[in-house]
């Protein structure tokens, strides 16, 4: 129990953020942006995503405390972690997620004018809410919690690994509008769920009788469902398998993505899209575990048998693990197929062009649209969790410096971190391109205490129009 | 090739330059070597109710009568309980409304029956019939607590002894055990 305690404890402290890629949405050389807006308005006509290279991503973010908050030099270590313990609540969360495209493609219509974008990438993503009756109950114990219930829905855990196949297109409707679309194939090659638990554990005094205490597991309900890891476990897979799952997997699921792009007059626009609506089916390789029922004991009630008279002794203690399995049974054996949904984000954002007009008075290759070499905006950004609905905000000024070189630096106000600024520079010599975006810098001089912290690489081949 | 090449520089030239501003300072990992754990569990034991029926039963000629049960409590010798006990405080109450004297006797044996630790306490005796409770409280010393991790099973005894007036009443025994613990070495 308190080696799981120091664990969530280290993972807590060591979280980066989630999923969101403020530096990449909206920027129209780059074709990352149509995963985060497939209606998104884009500048090129063709892309070749370099396989494997073609974007790289990792962040992830705790909500709580950072490493340095835990494990800075000086003072009593296990006061901060008891401050830390109490400080943190059952909504606070370690989020990690990793992207990693393994193939990128797309190109423009010659006979319609869409742009069709396609491509598989792998993805990693876990989120973990710090469990915090659990955490108090291993911390401290029960002794000053007597008649407070401990909830067991404080346990709420999702990782997946899966693999994405996905086809896109985009298209303008109209000089205003211009919409698109991604539907998704979504592979799982392993997955864990715990996130609907129930039921509390509690001790309440008893003046009444008949005894100081009563101790009772109301209405538990623990499970834990995963896929693709039994047969892992159990030895009968190794890691071909599990490359083999990312091209073909058996627990399948599907989803899309929408987004849309509006030009409000020449200088504003406005975007809005959703991302991953959709589910996996989990239906192979399952295993399942279940903890339910309710149990409750006041201790050991003696009886005081007449042995004298031939009664014989009671196996108290026996009893008591009996009627404890019986009422609470713990079922491993399970292959229960289950569902487990997509996390869907939204993205809106507003724009303003400012300067330059780079495609002139009237470019006729691209509609007319007006693309400025400066912009600034405010973007917001939601992902829906388990337990909540996690949200940022942010500030954003782009620049197109010159042909070769964008940049793009953002403020983003979340649940991680009050002061991440985030840059990102994009080059592009000939048809070669190259992005590298990172936030939370300001702490880039001392990681340990980010609670924040995001990057996103890639190189690719970008075609502009003739 | 050359445009490659260049921009593979000015990438290489970037994360560098991350690489050269960030760092990870002003922390001590080696400080999960004093990282502890203190923990206070409050646990029933054992409660039980005697009544008249249960002195009949044994042989009343004795100045004294003693009726005894015995349970096991398998967690007391497990290792990591043994290993990370720093204190154990036993409650217990008693409500009673027999005239005579009597003493409750928590006997802790090893599995072999042998006794590794007593807790005895007297039991105020009814001298109307009316019910007259008894609290008693005992701190274990450190010998006591690694005599408790010897145990494995608890026997308590009630021992009334007789004054020739009848055995008439009622005796409930409630008790518990507060279990301070300490978890280190991480």
């Amino acid at each position: 129990m308190r080696i799981i305690l120091f664990i969530y404890i280290v993972f807590i402290a060591t979280q980066l953020c989630a999923q969101n890629k403020q530096l990449l949405y909206n920027v129209d050389d780059l074709p990352q942006t149509l995963l985060s807006n497939p209606g998104a308005a884009i500048s090129f006509e063709k892309h070749i995503g370099i396989p494997f290279f073609s974007g790289i991503s990792f962040n992830a973010g705790s909500t709580g405390v950072s490493v340095y908050d835990i494990f800075q030099e000086g003072g009593d270590i296990n006061t901060r972690i008891r401050d830390a313990i109490f400080r943190l609540d059952a909504k606070d969360a370690f989020v990690v997620n990793q992207q990693l495209e393994l193939a990128s493609f797309g190109w423009k219509s010659r006979f319609t004018n869409n742009y069709y974008s396609a491509g598989l990438y792998q993805e990693t993503d876990v989120i973990a809410y710090f469990p915090k009756d659990i955490a108090v109950l291993a911390y401290e114990g029960n002794a000053n919690y007597l008649n407070i219930p401990f909830q067991f829905s404080d346990v709420s855990v999702a990782a997946e690994v899966l693999s994405v196949y996905h086809f896109g297109i985009n298209k303008e409707i109209s000089k205003k509008w211009r919409v698109g679309a991604r539907a998704k194939l979504y592979m799982s090659i392993a997955n864990i769920n715990s996130t609907d638990n129930e039921g509390v554990f509690i001790t309440t005094t008893t003046p009444e009788g008949p005894n100081f205490l009563q101790h009772q597991v109301l209405n538990a309900s623990i499970t834990a469902n995963t896929s693709g890891l039994r047969s892992i476990i159990d030895g009968d897979a190794g890691a071909g398998k599990a490359v083999g799952r990312a091209i073909l997997s058996n627990n399948l699921g599907i989803g899309f993505d929408i987004g849309a792009t509006h030009t409000i007059d020449d200088h504003w626009t406005a975007t809005a899209s959703i991302i991953d609506v959709g589910a996996i089916f989990h239906t192979k390789d399952l295993r399942n575990y279940r903890l339910s029922g309710s149990y409750e004991t006041s201790g050991i009630n003696l009886q005081f048998p007449d042995v004298l008279d031939g009664e014989e002794l009671t196996d108290y203690w026996q009893n008591l693990e009996d009627e404890f399995e019986e009422n609470i049974p713990y079922e491993d054996e399970l292959e229960n197929s289950y569902t487990t949904w997509r996390p869907t984000k939204f993205n809106a954002s507003v724009n303003r062009g400012l300067g330059k007009n780079l495609n002139g008075d009237c470019d006729c290759t691209n509609s007319g649209v007006d693309r400025y070499a400066t912009n600034v905006g405010i973007q917001l950004y939601g992902i829906k969790r388990p337990k909540s609905f996690q949200g940022a905000a942010t500030m954003y000024i782009d620049r197109s410096w010159n042909r070769f070189l964008r940049t793009k630096m953002t403020y983003t106000y979340d649940a991680f971190s009050k002061k991440n600024v985030g840059v990102l520079i994009s080059t592009k010599i000939n048809k070669f391109n190259v992005y590298l975006a990172a936030d939370n810098i300001l702490d880039y001089s001392n990681l340990a205490k980010a609670q924040s912290a995001s990057v996103q690489l890639g190189f690719q081949l970008l075609f502009d129009p003739e | 090739m050359k445009y490659v090449q260049r921009c593979i520089s000015v990438v290489v030239f970037m994360i560098s330059f991350l690489g050269c501003v960030s760092c990870v300072s002003d922390v001590d990992f080696d400080q999960t070597q004093d990282v502890v754990f203190n923990q206070t569990v409050d646990a029933s034991l054992i409660f039980f109710t005697l009544d008249t029926s249960d002195f009949e039963s044994v042989d009343t000629q004795e100045a004294t009568i003693t009726v005894r049960d015995t349970t096991r409590l398998e967690f007391l010798n497990d290792d990591f309980i043994r290993e990370n006990l720093r204190e154990v405080t036993l409650d217990f109450q008693v409500d009673n409304s027999f005239g005579q004297s009597l003493v409750n006797r928590a006997a802790f044996l090893n599995s072999e029956g042998q006794e590794q630790l007593v807790v005895f306490f007297e039991i105020t005796s009814s001298p109307d019939g009316s019910v007259q409770r008894t609290e008693f409280t005992e701190v274990l010393s450190e010998e006591d607590i690694q005599a408790i991790g010897n145990s494995i099973q608890l026997a308590n005894e009630v021992i009334l002894t007789t004054n020739g007036a009848p055995i008439n009443g009622e005796l409930s025994l409630q008790s518990k055990a507060i279990y301070k613990l300490e978890f280190s070495d991480l």
